[in-house]
């Protein structure tokens, strides 16, 4: 890590935006294997609303534990993480959990739908963990995998759909709930490169037509073209933030 | 509520995985219905000895001895209850069990008719699907004269074929031996082992029974009566000695159980049923009461019935009566209890001893009620199974719940969903062991093995116990797997694929 890089200028990842939705303060996390590694180090990120954000690095670079820590599934060792004005250092696991059912969506490389429920009823659990009526659940879910063109695939269970099928049926999952913010690691980390596009197209589209907030860990240019802002993170910390395309 | 689905869903999807735990579960609840059914008092087999010599599960008497509503509204018989001794001839075992109606007498409606004829009786008792077989209990009276005196006795007809199918009578013979189908219409007779305790003349196998034989007469109104002063001399050949041992006290704690001390109990009282019957092959008896000048088919003041469960006898009893409103109809448990209650009807000496320990105690329960141990130890294993199953069940299934929580599942839902499958699983095996027991009394009744199948007597209860015992246990023993996958760490699990 060159000394350059380490002293890069606090705030630089803290773009100039009126309101953020999503922000993290020194944001630490380490685990201990013999040696104390920090996976996330000193992280000061603000993300704001309707922002296409991507986030890119060598594997092991600590993005997906950057999610993590941004999603609430983890815990730092130090700083923190506020969505919505909401810190999380002041909630216990269940107020955490609230928080993720309602305001964030997450999607992941390996699409992770439950196996033994068809693609509506994948997208329509996290409403039913937020308690939304029924019939309501029921119109968004349809309107959400129509939306992801699957309307007419809702009952096949996952392993009866391809790669892309699936990872669209958890985007629709992802967005059921009308996140504030969807965090996605690697999206297309396991999709052919025409896929992945289409899986872009759909990213770009959510963040354009309904202004929906994203986080995308990925290699891939495919979200590069949507991007506002690029952060490249490298040994825990974000080294470099670039425009994106429509930055 | 998603969580309680969820749970279903998966101990369903899971049912071939975790069937293992299910047996053992059903296992659990198969010894639970065995040792519950033993400890509400069945190995006794619900008045099996009882029922053995009586020959049947529900007796119907000729007379209506009951006192029933419409009789009393008079819509039957309008005011027409009589105070009525019974006479002593027609030989019912209303007599053992109940003397008093032969001396003092009781108030019973007036116009019944005194004898049945069997075969009406056993076409319409048939009609009830629960009634397997009619036992017509044919009975002659007789005079044995000795040196001592002269004693009254009572020849009666057994019904070879259901006595060695159903009852298997000759366990009860202690000397000698049963019929065989040979002795069929032969002057051949049982007599009880006992029958000395009662001041009856002892008879040893071999010897030759002499008894004096009424002559049947025919009244103005058809019905038979009995001719002491032309009473005939018959001869039949003694091939063996029974007892009736109905019941049997622990001196040591005062209980009195049903049937037979367990070999090998110390400090027991056994308890019989002496009475003066000279048991004959019903052919012979028939042939008996044809020489005496009987027409046939020969009246019966008694038919007994053996029923296919006994489990539902005292429905069968509300069906039978409604269908024989002109009968009495009673369950020989009930009956025998009827008794018990007034110290009968086992020998006078007993009696008074049966009385003093009263009804109260557990008339019909086993010596050792290893029940709750045996109960607690088949489900503690059955609980382990289940752990056993459920982590590895919820081991394969982490990433699923770490998407669970991804998605915003809480620890405690998590937990709630795993407990939901422990309890799934563990009721569906319970009521399938249930229902094995069931299945498995069925075969016994079918299979003519009731002293068997009184063992399996079940009720709604012991399903009620079954499902309380399951939900304690899967809910105490599946709070480890669930836990478990409660704390799982979410990012852990969706690292790889
Ligand atoms: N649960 C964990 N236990 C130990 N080390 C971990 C754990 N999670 C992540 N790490 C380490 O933290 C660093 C960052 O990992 P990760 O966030 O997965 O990187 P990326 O997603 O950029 O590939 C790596 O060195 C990794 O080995
Ligand atoms: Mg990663």
């Amino acid at each position: 890590m060159s000394p350059a890089v380490s002293r890069l200028p606090e705030g630089a990842a803290t773009a100039a935006l009126a309101e953020p939705v999503l922000r993290a303060v020194h944001l630490n996390k380490a685990f201990y294997l013999g040696e104390t590694i920090y996976a996330v180090s000193d992280v000061n990120l603000a993300i704001g609303q309707g922002e296409f954000v991507v986030v890119t690095g060598p594997s092991g670079s600590g993005k997906s534990t950057l999610l993590s820590l941004l999603g609430g599934l983890d815990r730092p060792i130090s700083g923190d993480v506020i969505l919505d004005g909401h810190r999380y250092s002041r909630f216990n696991e269940n107020g955490l959990a609230n928080l993720r059912r309602t305001k964030i969506g997450f999607i992941f490389q390996f699409f992770n739908l439950i196996h033994h429920l068809s693609a509506l009823e994948n997208v329509l659990l996290p409403m039913s963990f937020a308690g939304i009526p029924r019939r309501q659940r029921l119109e968004r879910a349809e309107e959400l995998l129509d939306l992801v063109g699957l309307g007419q695939r809702r009952h096949h269970l996952p392993l009866q759909l391809s790669g892309g099928e699936q990872q669209r049926v958890a985007i629709a999952r992802a967005l059921a709930n009308q996140p504030k913010v969807v965090l996605a690691d690697e999206p297309t980390g396991n999709l052919d490169s025409k896929t992945s596009e289409e899986v872009g197209r759909l990213f770009a589209r959510f963040n354009r037509e309904l202004g929906q907030t994203f986080v995308v860990v990925s290699h891939a240019e495919v979200f590069h073209a949507h991007a506002h802002r690029v952060l490249h993170m490298h040994d825990g910390r974000i080294v470099r933030v670039d425009q994106g395309q429509r930055g | 509520m998603t969580f309680l689905a969820l749970g279903f869903i998966n101990a369903w999807r899971n049912l071939n995985r975790s069937a293992l735990a299910a047996l053992g579960m059903g296992m659990a609840a198969a010894v639970t219905v065995v040792a519950l059914s033993l400890s509400a008092g069945y190995p006794g087999g619900a008045a099996y000895e009882y029922r053995r010599f009586v020959g049947g599960d529900v007796l119907i008497y000729a007379s209506g001895h009951q006192v029933r509503e419409t009789h009393l509204t008079g819509e039957k018989a309008p005011g027409s209850l009589v105070w009525r001794v019974l006479p002593r001839d027609p030989g019912t075992h209303l007599a053992d069990f109940h003397p008093e109606l032969f001396t003092v007498g009781t108030l019973m409606p007036a116009g019944s008719p005194p004898l049945m004829d069997p075969d009406a009786i056993a076409r319409r008792a048939l009609a009830e699907p629960a009634v397997r077989a009619v036992y017509p209990r044919y009975s002659l009276p007789a005079l044995q004269e000795t040196a001592a005196g002269a004693f009254k006795r009572e020849l009666r007809g057994r019904n070879l074929e259901l006595d060695r199918a159903v009852w298997r009578f000759e366990r009860r013979v202690v000397a000698g031996r049963y019929f065989e189908p040979g002795d069929a219409g032969r002057p051949v007779a049982l007599v009880d082992a006992r029958a000395a305790d009662v001041g009856l003349p002892a008879a040893a196998v071999g010897s030759t029974l002499r008894l004096l034989v009424p002559r049947v007469r025919y009244g103005p109104d058809g019905q038979p009566w009995f001719d002491y002063a032309a009473a005939e001399p018959v001869e039949l050949e003694v091939i063996g000695l029974y007892t009736v041992p109905t019941r049997w006290r622990n001196l040591n704690t005062g209980h009195i159980y049903g049937g037979v001390a367990p070999a090998g109990t110390r400090g027991v009282r056994q308890y019989y049923w002496v009475t003066p019957q000279v048991l004959v092959p019903q052919e012979t008896l028939l042939a008996l009461f044809a020489a005496a000048g009987g027409r046939l088919p020969m009246p019966v003041a008694e038919v007994a019935l053996v029923v296919h469960n006994l489990a539902f006898v005292e429905n069968a009893v509300r069906r039978l009566q409604r269908l024989l409103p002109e009968h009495s109809v009673i369950s020989t448990v009930r009956q025998a209890r009827l008794a018990n209650q007034a110290g009968r009807p086992e020998r006078a000496e007993a009696g008074a001893e049966l009385f003093q320990a009263g009804y109260a105690g557990p008339a019909f329960a086993v010596e050792v009620d290893f029940g709750p141990a045996l109960v607690g130890l088949v489900f503690g294993i059955a609980s382990l199974m289940m752990v056993a199953n459920l982590l590895v069940v919820v081991h394969g299934r982490r990433r699923e719940i770490a998407v669970l929580k991804a998605v915003g599942a809480k620890s405690r839902e998590i937990l709630t969903m795993v407990l939901v499958e422990a309890l799934t699983v563990s009721l569906a095996g319970v009521v399938a062991g249930f229902l094995l027991v069931q299945w498995m009394v069925a075969v016994n009744i079918l299979t003519s093995r009731p002293d068997l199948a009184a063992v399996g007597l079940t009720s709604a209860r012991t399903l009620g116990w079954l499902v309380l015992l399951a939900v304690g246990f899967s809910l105490t023993f599946g709070l480890v797997p669930a836990w478990r996958a409660a704390r799982l760490t979410v990012m852990e699990a969706l690292r790889t694929r």
